[in-house]
């Protein structure tokens, strides 16, 4: 890697600056003081530009002298102006967001921000703007579910929330709200995630090129910012959908100094529901039924300018799902409640500190928990007097199961940005993390008349620490030609066994005549932490669980190329990747989580194998405008090869999907009447399915008599069969009315608009003959919604 | 017109679905056809004096017809090509059982197992004994503790093939006369072995046997056993008996998969398992394994 660098800057002619100044500042949205990130600062004299990072900071170094600074940002109108650098300063600069979005010559990529001058690949971002006017299951917009419509990005399956990208697992993707990784990113068992659109400002997707920066995943990077709140006026909004309702508040707590946001949902099936269950259970006297369900989350967010040189915020989101049900059943003699229920739930807290050290160097320092619980219990209580209504020689019994698992981390860490020269935009930084998993164990306590238990079992807690450093470089080499180097180093120290790893980073942009940028990358990455799920179920139940002195680390090398131009309004971008996946974890044959009683620890029921994904993505996005939305395409394919299971042989990922197409339109057909749709289509799922039987002797001790023979079903080679394939159109009307305090919008939607059957699950029955049927049993039918949504 | 059109697009799409609707979501696919297959086992071991093969024909899961042991098979073994015994009649039992009245031992050379029938194509599968297992016995009287009481330590040290991965089957028993010149009684218990070699794996207890394996490492394994019996207030104990049984690797395999059916029951959540085989057409098995006795 160090001679192809050295290589690399003798071969190519370089630029060089004699005498040079530096600008820096922040570049905020002028009517709310927001900071505003991505924002494209270029020299359309020197053809060199910057952008601001997450914080909104910029510092861009030019030859000394008078120069023009062009600023453009997606929505908002590009800016120009004239700097005098005779020496180094500081200016901070505001946006004005386009009012009138409808007119196109705003949206035209301008130099610099397109798609073919960036180094990085494989990095997509959707407007906020255009992800809310999406067409939303039940209503409620989903970021999750609008990520899985992008090209090598795929679902689950119906309803789900998880990421499959490249042909890595859910658990390969670093989600990180505001820097915070956030472990479980679903309510209603997958069907929503926990993000709150309308508590977000910036959603950005990284699929592979990562740079040094990034660390700890295989597979994908989603960073997700919450907003900061208005710095000059009191705003909020709210909307009411079927299931949920959500409130966000936002404003200066000190003008152009200090803001917040708060905003928070929840649903309200439980609510509905009451006075049907009332009805319920007075038809029945001796017996009552409860079943409750909701979820809430909160993002709350603050933000205070010290000075001309510090800021520091403070983040928070709490979520929760509760689900249970409760029954009482009684007769003369006996009474018998049954209470079942799981909750799991979620915490991120992340305090940071800006601060601009010198013109050229930029910090931020941010300490971090993340919480991660998932609970379940059954309690059943029972009770009988058999000499009624005497109480004498009542029995009594009582028994409960309650199965905890989760993860809690404490972190910290501190990344510097260094525009060293108007070449080279040097990152470097390291970080700590400190895990504690409890992965699975179930507490029985059992009460009977003359015996009594209580116990745990398995699941003892496993500590371990993380720590990482990385430095990468931004180079222009010349004007046709930049690369993106880095080294990305970190180990972990966990049951007295250390892992260490050193990763390098490289992605290249060399302009090809016709404005086409020809980009590579290569990706080596390693994470410590593992999500076991049964293939299949995609419960919470799902376990997180770290690499042990036993179970190695994951690992993987990515290696991508493709092509990169903006025409007119469009980015297209057609791009290869190669990923070679080793140390993956999954259940051994046979094996499951759920309330396991044995005394077998969750290591001696996993294996470790390895996988294979390659594909190519094609992808044409219109991001602003009267009309925008993409088109986009992947055909890939997905291995995985585990020595214990299927035999050894390799087999199908379960979501090895040939074809994924998605297209997804949003028109504004007036001021007040917007238009969205999406269809997708994607090949059904690999999955497994049983086959047939045999009868097979039994070795000595297999039976209960020497010569035992016994049935065994046979399933097919893992992976061997494919569900039906997946298509579905989902379509979104909205009605906006500017009142006098307020703006109001009607938006109504339809999921799965033509009704397609969408397998969720297969299963073998039999018919009302009592003939074996096979049959694809799916979720979602077309499910209509309305919207109610007012912004003050 | 324009407006009205927005109205009557998705109007008539939600029109145009109602009959999906009325279907439900639930759709019947087609069920996969099931090309019937042989499915042969046999498992032998050097102590053996017989084989008692097993011969089924596979049956789609879907299928109504009942099929199952198959009639009229073939079946052979060969030592380095060399054809050993040949058997063809299915005991009333359902196995095919060949008796040679004296244990087979540990053949040199590769054993071949192969099964032709009129109605199948023939397979086989390949087999060599496993060396036979050498192990020491320490035996401390009282040693270990039992549940708060004094119990017998049996330790065994396994002694290493070298390049060989080790896979053994232990079984113990404890013979004793309740009375002098009263009858041999044995008695067998579950075993829990504990070990401090890390990699050994115990596969759990098959009954009152337990099966330990290491793979890819050379060296001794040591196991310690608590017996649960205590010598010193057995007045007419005569002694323990350390059956251990060297497994090939496929045999090793079939016992690990077959454990994993096994506790995958019917659960619903478990992942699927594919028991394991080594015969040509990947149904079915064939084992051997090597038996060493010793008393103490």
């Amino acid at each position: 890697m160090k001679n192809l660098l050295l290589a690399l800057f003798c071969v190519s002619g370089t630029l060089s600056f004699a005498q040079t100044k530096t600008i820096s500042g922040y570049v905020s949205d002028s009517k709310t003081g927001e900071a505003l990130i991505g924002v494209n600062l270029w020299s359309p004299e020197l053809k060199l530009g910057t952008a601001t990072n997450v914080y909104g900071f910029y510092s861009f170094t030019l030859p000394e002298g008078k120069h023009v600074l062009r600023l453009t940002y997606l929505g908002y109108a590009n800016q120009d102006f004239e700097v005098n650098l005779s020496q180094n300063i500081s200016s901070n600069f505001e946006m004005i967001a386009s009012e009138n979005m409808l007119n196109e010559v705003d949206v035209v990529a301008s130099e610099g921000s397109r798609i073919q001058e960036q180094v990085q690949m494989s990095k997509i971002e959707v407007p906020i703007k255009q992800l809310k006017s999406l067409p939303a299951i039940f209503g409620e917009v989903d970021i999750m579910k609008t990520l899985q419509l992008l090209p090598g990005v795929q679902s689950g399956g119906e309803g789900t929330s998880g990421l499959y990208v490249r042909g890595g697992s859910p658990d390969q993707n670093l989600i990180l709200l505001d820097g915070v990784p956030l472990y479980n990113v679903n309510h209603l068992f997958g069907f929503f995630s926990v993000f709150n659109a309308d508590a977000i400002s910036n959603v950005s997707l990284t699929k592979g090129g990562f740079p040094a920066r990034y660390g700890g995943r295989l597979s994908s990077v989603l960073e997700i910012n919450m907003k900061e709140g208005n710095l000059r006026e009191f705003h909020g909004d709210a909307t009411a959908s079927i299931i949920a309702s959500k409130l966000t508040l936002e404003g200066p707590l000190i003008k152009d100094k200090a803001s917040f946001m708060v905003s928070g949902r929840r649903t309200y099936l439980d609510l509905l529901a009451k006075p049907f269950l009332a009805n319920i259970n007075s038809q029945d006297p001796d017996f009552s039924t409860s079943p409750t369900y909701y979820f809430y989350d909160m993002n709350a967010k603050v933000n205070y300018k010290i000075g001309k040189n510090d800021r520091l915020y403070l983040s928070h989101f709490q979520g929760k799902d509760d689900f249970g049900v409760k029954s009482e059943e009684s007769s003369i003699q006996n009474t018998n409640k049954i209470d079942f229920g799981l909750d799991w739930q979620n915490s991120i807290t992340a305090a940071r500190w800006n601060h601009q050290w010198s013109p050229k160097l930029f910090s931020n320092a941010i300490a971090t928990r993340s919480l991660y619980n998932f609970n379940t219990r059954i309690i059943n209580e029972s009770s009988y007097q058999p000499n009624f209504p005497d109480t004498t020689g009542q029995q009594s019994e009582n028994f409960a199961a309650l199965y905890r698992s989760g993860i809690e981390d404490y972190g910290g860490r501190l990344d510097f940005d260094y525009a060293h020269s108007p070449l080279h935009y040097v990152r470097f930084g390291a970080g700590y993390t400190n895990h504690t998993f409890s992965p699975g164990a179930t507490n029985l306590e059992f009460v009977s008349s003359g015996f009594n238990l209580d116990t745990l079992i398995g699941g003892a807690d496993v500590y371990s620490n993380e720590l990482f450093a990385y430095a990468e470089d931004e180079w222009t080499v010349n004007d046709k030609f930049k690369i993106n180097g880095g080294l990305h180093f970190t180990t972990l120290f966990v049951e007295g066994t250390t892992y260490a790893s050193l990763q390098p980073r490289f992605g290249m942009n060399y302009s090809l005549p016709g404005n086409i940028a020809f980009k590579a990358s290569y990706a080596d990455m390693m994470q410590f932490v593992n999500l076991l799920t049964n293939e299949g179920i995609g419960l919470p139940t799902d376990l997180w669980v770290p690499s042990t002195a036993n179970i190695k680390p994951q690992k993987s090398r990515q290696y991508a190329a493709g092509l990169a131009k903006n025409l007119k309004q469009f980015e297209l971008s057609i791009e290869g990747y190669y990923k070679e996946m080793d140390n993956l974890v999954s259940f051994k044959e046979g094996a499951n989580f759920l309330f396991s009683l044995d005394d077998e620890s969750w290591e001696d029921k996993v294996t470790q194998g390895s996988g294979e994904s390659y594909g190519l993505e094609f992808f044409a996005q219109k991001k602003a405008g009267k009309t925008n939305g993409w088109i986009g395409y992947t055909l890939s394919w997905n291995f995985r090869q585990f020595d214990e299971i299927n035999g050894g042989e390799k087999f199908f990922y379960t979501y090895d999907r040939r074809h994924d197409f998605s297209a997804v339109l949003s028109h504004d057909f007036t001021e007040n009447v917007a238009f969205s749709g999406a269809w997708v289509y994607g090949t059904g799922r690999a999955i497994t399915l049983p086959e047939f039987s045999f009868i097979t002797a039994l070795p000595n001790g297999l039976g209960w008599f020497q010569g035992q023979q016994a049935f065994v079903d046979r399933p097919s080679d893992k992976n061997a069969y494919r569900m039906s394939a997946y298509h579905r159109l989902d379509l979104s009307l909205s009605f906006h009315k500017k009142l006098s305090n307020y703006d109001r919008w009607w938006i109504f939607s339809t999921y799965n608009t033509y009704n397609h059957l969408n397998p969720f699950f297969l299963d073998a029955s039999t018919d009302d003959q009592g003939n074996p049927v096979l049959r694809e049993y799916g979720l979602f039918p077309i499910i209509p919604s309305i919207a109610y949504r007012i912004k003050f | 017109m324009k407006k009205q059109l927005l109205f009557i697009l998705p109007l008539t799409a939600l029109l145009f679905s109602c009959s999906n609707l009325i279907d439900g979501v639930v759709k019947e696919i087609d069920i996969p056809a099931h090309n019937p297959q042989i499915a042969a086992s046999l498992f032998v071991d050097s102590k053996d004096s017989g084989f008692a093969a097993t011969i089924s024909e596979t049956q789609g899961i879907y299928d109504t017809a009942n099929t199952g042991l198959l009639d009229s098979a073939v079946l052979k073994l060969f030592r380095d090509g060399t054809l050993l015994y040949s058997w063809d009649k299915m005991s009333p039992f359902g196995t095919y059982d060949y008796d040679f009245g004296q244990q087979i031992g540990a053949i040199d050379g590769e054993i071949v197992f192969e099964i032709s029938h009129p109605n199948h194509e023939t397979v086989s599968a390949t087999q060599r004994f496993p060396e036979a297992p050498d192990f020491d016995i320490e035996l401390n009287y009282g040693a270990a503790n039992y549940y708060g009481q004094p119990s017998d330590e049996i330790i065994l040290t396994l002694k290493d093939n070298p390049s060989v991965n080790q896979h053994y089957l232990i079984e113990m028993s404890l013979h004793y006369r309740t009375s002098l010149g009263g009858p041999d009684t044995s008695k067998y218990w579950q075993l829990e072995p504990e070990t401090a070699n890390r990699n050994v794996s115990i596969l759990g207890n098959k009954g009152t046997l337990s099966a330990v394996s290491e793979e890819g490492i050379d060296r001794d394994i040591k196991i310690s056993f608590t017996t649960g019996f205590n010598s010193i207030d057995e007045d007419f104990l005569l002694e323990y008996r350390v059956s251990i049984s060297a497994l090939s690797n496929d045999l090793y395999a079939f016992y690990k998969s077959y454990e994993a059916l096994d506790q995958a029951g019917n659960n619903p959540f478990a992942e699927p398992v594919i028991l394991f085989s080594n015969m040509s057409n990947s149904i079915g098995s064939f084992g051997l394994s090597t038996t060493t006795r010793k008393w103490k």
